[in-house]
C-alpha cells in the first residue's frame, strides 16, 4: 500500500500552488525539497503559505497550506536523498538547468533504495514545460547507477511519469505579498493529465485530477509547442507593442490572430508527425479557434517579462517556436506565424533577465543574422533549417526599424 | 526618301506627351501624335501647345511648353494616321497592353501601305511600355494583318521592333497645373530613352535622346519591370494600406521605404537566377534604387495609387512585377518574404473603378484566396516553389488583414 505522502522537488509556483494544493486536499503529507536555502528557511519558519486562487465566474479565494516538511537540496542533501529513498510519489517542477542535479539526487536515492532492499515502487511525476523531461531526468539518474542491480531497479521500480501542467502561476500583487510574503497566485485549473503507461506502482489514491492518458509524447509536445507557444507569443508580440501585462496582450486582436494562426501551424506539424488527430490532443476545443473575446484576459496582471522569460531556452531548436516550425515545414506547410513569434523573441528586452540580456548583447556584437543561427540552433546548410532562418530574419527586419543599408542579408 | 526628322508617337498619354515628345522635340523632330480619343485630338489641335510640369536633375520644378505638333485621331482619322506612319522612320509606342491589338493592326495596315507605295526606308517602332513580352505581342497583332509572303518579307527587311526602357515617370497633373493648362502633364526627370540597339533596322534617331544599349537588354528590361515597376506598385499598395492619398506620401514613410527596398533586393536575387548572373554582376550593372524613391517623393507629384495599381490581372500575373521575381527568387534559394507581402497587399487593395480588381475580389469572396492566386498568378500546388509562394502570400494576407479572424 503506497504511503499517502508526496515529495515535491522544487518549491516554486507550480509546486506550492498546484501539486501541493491537489495532494494536500486529499490528505497527503507534503515534503518539499528546495534548492534555495532562504526560501526553505522562510517556509520552515512560517510553517504555512497562502494560495491566492482566481476563478472564472466566481469570487477569487485564498487559503493556507501548512503542516509540510521542507529540506534544502544544497545544505541537507543526505536528508533529501533519504526522503526520496522512502517515497512512493514525487513530483518534479524545476527549470531545465536543474535537471542534472535533480537527476543525480534521484540516482543517489535509488542506490540507497537498492542498498536498503526497498522494493516499493517510486513514481516521479515530471511537471515541467520542456520536451522530454522523463528521459532527461532518467539519463541523469543513470549517471549515478553503477551496478547492474541498480540499473535493473530503475527499470522495474521507478516510473518517470510525464504530466501536463495547465494551472498557471502568476506574480502575486503587492497586496498579496503584504498579507503573506511566501504566497503564490494561481489559476484554478484542476485537469492534470498523466501518462498512464509510465507508472510502476498504482496511481496515487484519491487524486482524481490525475487523468490517465495515452499518446503522451504527442500530448506533451502539443502542450508546449501549441499551448505554451501561444502564451509565450503573447509575451513577445505584446512586449514589442509596448505592453507590460498579459491582459493587455490578451485584449489585442492582432496578437490573438497571430497566436491562433501560429497554433494552427503547430497543430499541422505535430499532428502530421505523430499521425494523430487534433481532436485527440485538444479534446476541449478540437483544435478550433474560438472567436476573439477582448475580455477573456481581463484583470490578468501576469507580467509579459515572466511569461517570456529565458528566451535563450524558448527560442532554441527544441522549444516552442522553432520545434513546431521545423515539424510544420517538414510536413509541407510554411510556418509563417511561428517564425514571426520567434522573431519577436529577438526583440524581447528585460534588464533583469540574464538570458534576454545575453541575446541582446550578442545581437549588438555580432548582428541578428548570427544570433538567429546561434540561439535557434539552425544548421544553415540544411534546406529546411535555412528556410526557418530566413523567415525569422525577414520577420525581424520587417518588424524593426533598421534601414535597408544596415541589413546585410 | 523620308524626312528623318519626323517622329510619330502612337498614343498621347502621359509618357507620350510628358516624356517622348519633349526629348525628341528638343532634338528638332516634328512630332505627330496618333491619339485614341477624338476629343483629346481636337483639344490638342485647337490649343496648339501643352505644358509639361516636371523636375530637373536636382528635383527643382521646370516648365516646358510643347508646340508645333500634329495630332490625328486613330478612330476618326485612320487614313491620316496610316499616312503619318508611311512618312516616318520612327514610331514610338507608349501604350497600354489593352491597346496592343488595335495598334498592332494599324501598324500592319501601315506596313502594307508602305510596301504598296514602294517605301524602302526602314521603320523602327520603339516599344515604350511597361509590360513583358511586348515585341512578341505587337508582332503577333501586326502579323494578323500581313497575309502574303511578300508582306512578311517586307516586314523582316524594313521594320524593326525595338524594346526600350522608359525612364521618366509621368503622372496626372495637379489642379493648379490643369488650371494653367488643361492639357498639361506632370512628370519627373529622365532626359534619355535607352533602347536595344541590336533590333534597330535603320539608324537610331539623330541626337542625344536615344541611348543604345549594347548588352543584356532582356535582363535590363526584366529588371525594369521587376525592380522599378515593382517598387512603384509596392509603394502604392503600402501607401493605400497605410491610408495615404498620394505615392509621394508613401515614398517618405521610412517603414514603407524599407519594405519596398528589401523587396527590390529579393527581385535582384530573382534576376540573377533568371539570367545566370552573379549578385555582384547584378549589383554592378543595376545601380541602387534609392534615387528612384527620391523621384517618387517629389512634392510636386500627385500620382495616385489607383493609377499605379490599375490592371491587377496583368500586374499579378506569373511573369510580371511581383510573382515573376518572387518565383525566380525562390528558385535562387532565397525566401521572397517582402515580395510575397506586396502580393498580399495587392489582394487587400480595393478600387471600385478597376474591373480587374473587382474581379479579383469577386473570386476571393466566392472561391477563396487560394483560388484567386491560382487564377490570377498561376500559383498551383503541383510546383513546390509556387505552393510555397502561395502559402507565404496567404499568411502575409492573414497577418496584414484588418478583418476579424475567420
Amino acid at each position: 500500500m503506497a504511503k499517502r505522502e508526496l515529495v515535491l522537488i522544487g518549491a516554486g509556483k507550480i509546486g506550492r500552488g498546484y501539486l501541493a494544493d491537489v495532494f494536500n486536499r486529499k490528505g497527503y503529507k507534503l515534503i518539499f525539497l528546495e534548492y534555495a536555502e532562504g526560501l526553505v528557511n522562510a517556509l520552515k519558519e512560517q510553517g504555512y503559505y497562502t494560495v491566492f486562487m482566481s476563478h472564472d465566474g466566481a469570487p477569487d479565494e485564498s487559503f493556507r497550506i501548512g503542516g509540510y516538511d521542507i529540506y534544502c537540496t544544497e545544505t541537507e542533501y543526505e536528508t533529501c536523498v533519504n526522503v526520496l529513498a522512502n517515497a512512493n510519489y514525487a513530483t518534479v517542477h524545476v527549470y531545465p538547468g536543474a535537471c542534472e542535479s535533480i537527476g543525480h539526487m534521484i540516482g543517489d536515492a535509488i542506490k540507497k533504495r537498492v542498498r536498503e532492499g526497498n522494493k516499493e515502487p517510486l513514481d516521479i511525476f515530471t511537471c515541467v514545460n520542456f520536451q522530454g523531461p522523463a528521459k532527461i531526468l532518467k539519463d541523469f539518474a543513470l549517471e549515478r547507477l553503477t551496478t547492474q542491480a541498480e540499473k535493473d531497479y530503475i527499470e522495474s521500480n521507478v516510473g518517470f511519469v510525464q504530466t501536463l501542467i495547465y494551472r498557471n502561476g502568476g506574480i502575486p500583487t503587492p497586496e498579496m505579498l503584504a498579507e503573506d510574503p511566501l504566497c503564490v497566485s494561481m489559476s484554478d485549473t484542476t485537469n492534470w493529465p498523466v501518462d498512464k503507461d509510465a507508472f510502476k506502482g498504482a496511481p496515487p489514491e484519491g487524486i482524481d485530477n490525475a487523468v490517465l492518458t495515452d499518446h503522451f509524447e504527442a500530448r506533451l509536445v502539443y502542450k508546449v509547442w501549441a499551448g505554451n507557444m501561444v502564451h509565450c507569443m503573447s509575451s513577445y508580440v505584446g512586449k514589442q507593442r509596448g505592453y507590460e501585462y498579459y491582459y493587455q496582450s490578451g485584449s489585442d486582436p492582432y496578437i490573438y490572430k497571430c497566436s491562433a494562426l501560429a497554433k494552427l501551424e503547430a497543430n499541422h506539424g505535430i499532428c502530421s508527425e505523430f499521425n494523430i488527430s487534433v481532436d485527440v490532443l485538444d479534446d476541449r476545443k478540437k483544435g478550433k479557434i474560438a472567436p476573439f473575446d477582448p475580455k477573456a484576459a481581463e484583470g490578468d496582471m501576469d507580467t509579459l517579462n515572466r511569461i517570456g522569460a529565458d528566451p535563450k531556452r524558448k527560442l532554441s531548436r527544441g522549444d516552442r517556436f522553432i520545434g513546431p516550425a521545423l515539424l510544420c515545414l517538414k510536413h509541407g506547410k510554411t510556418p509563417y506565424f511561428l517564425t514571426r513569434g520567434a522573431a519577436m523573441g529577438f526583440y524581447f528586452v528585460n534588464p533583469e533577465d540574464a538570458s534576454a540580456c545575453e541575446i541582446q548583447d550578442y545581437i549588438k556584437s555580432f548582428g541578428i543574422e548570427k544570433a538567429v543561427a546561434k540561439y535557434c540552433q539552425l544548421n544553415l546548410s540544411d534546406p529546411l533549417d535555412k528556410q526557418i532562418y530566413e523567415l525569422v530574419l525577414m520577420h525581424y527586419y520587417e518588424i524593426g526599424d533598421a534601414f535597408p543599408e544596415e541589413i546585410t542579408e | 526618301m523620308i524626312d528623318n526628322k519626323e517622329m510619330v508617337i502612337v498614343g498621347a498619354g502621359k509618357i507620350g506627351r510628358g516624356y517622348l515628345a519633349e526629348i525628341f522635340g528638343d532634338e528638332g523632330y516634328h512630332i505627330t501624335f496618333l491619339v485614341h480619343s477624338e476629343e483629346q485630338t481636337k483639344a490638342m489641335n485647337a490649343q496648339g501647345y501643352y505644358t509639361i510640369f516636371r523636375v530637373d536633375a536636382e528635383g527643382k520644378p521646370v516648365k516646358v511648353v510643347i508646340r508645333d505638333y500634329s495630332a490625328y485621331c486613330v478612330k476618326t482619322e485612320y487614313d491620316q494616321c496610316l499616312e503619318a506612319l508611311c512618312r516616318t522612320k520612327y514610331a514610338m509606342l507608349p501604350i497600354y497592353p489593352g491597346a496592343c491589338e488595335f495598334i498592332g493592326h494599324m501598324l500592319g495596315d501601315a506596313i502594307i501601305r508602305r510596301m504598296e507605295q514602294g517605301v524602302t526606308d526602314t521603320l523602327d517602332v520603339y516599344l515604350c511600355v511597361n509590360f513583358l513580352q511586348a515585341t512578341k505581342t505587337i508582332k503577333g497583332f501586326i502579323f494578323e494583318k500581313l497575309t502574303t509572303e511578300a508582306e512578311k518579307a517586307y516586314f523582316d527587311k524594313y521594320i524593326g521592333l525595338v524594346e526600350t526602357l522608359v525612364s521618366r515617370l509621368a503622372v496626372d497633373p495637379q489642379p493648379h497645373m490643369i488650371e494653367e493648362d488643361p492639357l498639361s502633364v506632370s512628370a519627373g526627370y529622365g532626359p534619355k530613352l535607352p533602347v536595344d540597339k541590336d533590333t534597330i533596322k535603320g539608324e537610331p534617331p539623330a541626337g542625344e535622346a536615344v541611348v543604345p544599349l549594347m548588352d543584356r537588354l532582356p535582363a535590363r528590361f526584366t529588371y525594369k519591370i521587376w525592380s522599378t515597376n515593382m517598387m512603384h506598385f509596392a509603394l502604392s499598395l503600402y501607401g493605400a494600406y497605410k491610408g495615404y492619398t498620394y505615392v509621394r506620401e508613401a515614398a517618405l514613410d521610412p517603414y514603407v521605404g524599407k519594405c519596398v527596398l528589401l523587396a527590390e533586393r529579393e527581385a535582384r536575387h530573382g534576376l540573377a537566377y533568371e539570367y545566370g548572373m552573379s549578385m555582384e554582376e547584378v549589383n554592378s550593372i543595376f545601380a541602387r534604387k534609392d534615387d528612384v524613391m527620391v523621384t517618387w517623393a517629389n512634392s510636386g507629384s500627385n500620382d495616385t495609387f489607383d493609377r499605379v495599381v490599375r490592371d491587377m490581372r496583368r500586374k499579378l500575373s506569373a511573369p510580371d512585377r511581383t510573382v515573376g521575381p518572387a518565383l525566380a527568387c525562390l528558385k535562387s534559394g532565397k525566401i521572397p518574404y517582402f515580395l510575397a507581402r506586396v502580393i498580399a497587399l495587392a489582394l487587400l487593395y480595393k478600387n471600385e473603378s478597376d474591373p480587374t480588381t473587382l474581379e479579383l475580389h469577386d473570386i476571393m469572396e466566392k472561391k477563396g484566396i487560394d483560388a484567386a492566386l491560382t487564377e490570377f498568378s498561376s500559383l498551383t500546388d503541383d510546383d513546390p516553389d509556387k505552393k510555397l509562394l502561395k502559402e507565404l502570400v496567404i499568411a502575409s494576407y492573414n497577418e496584414l488583414s484588418r478583418a476579424p479572424l475567420d
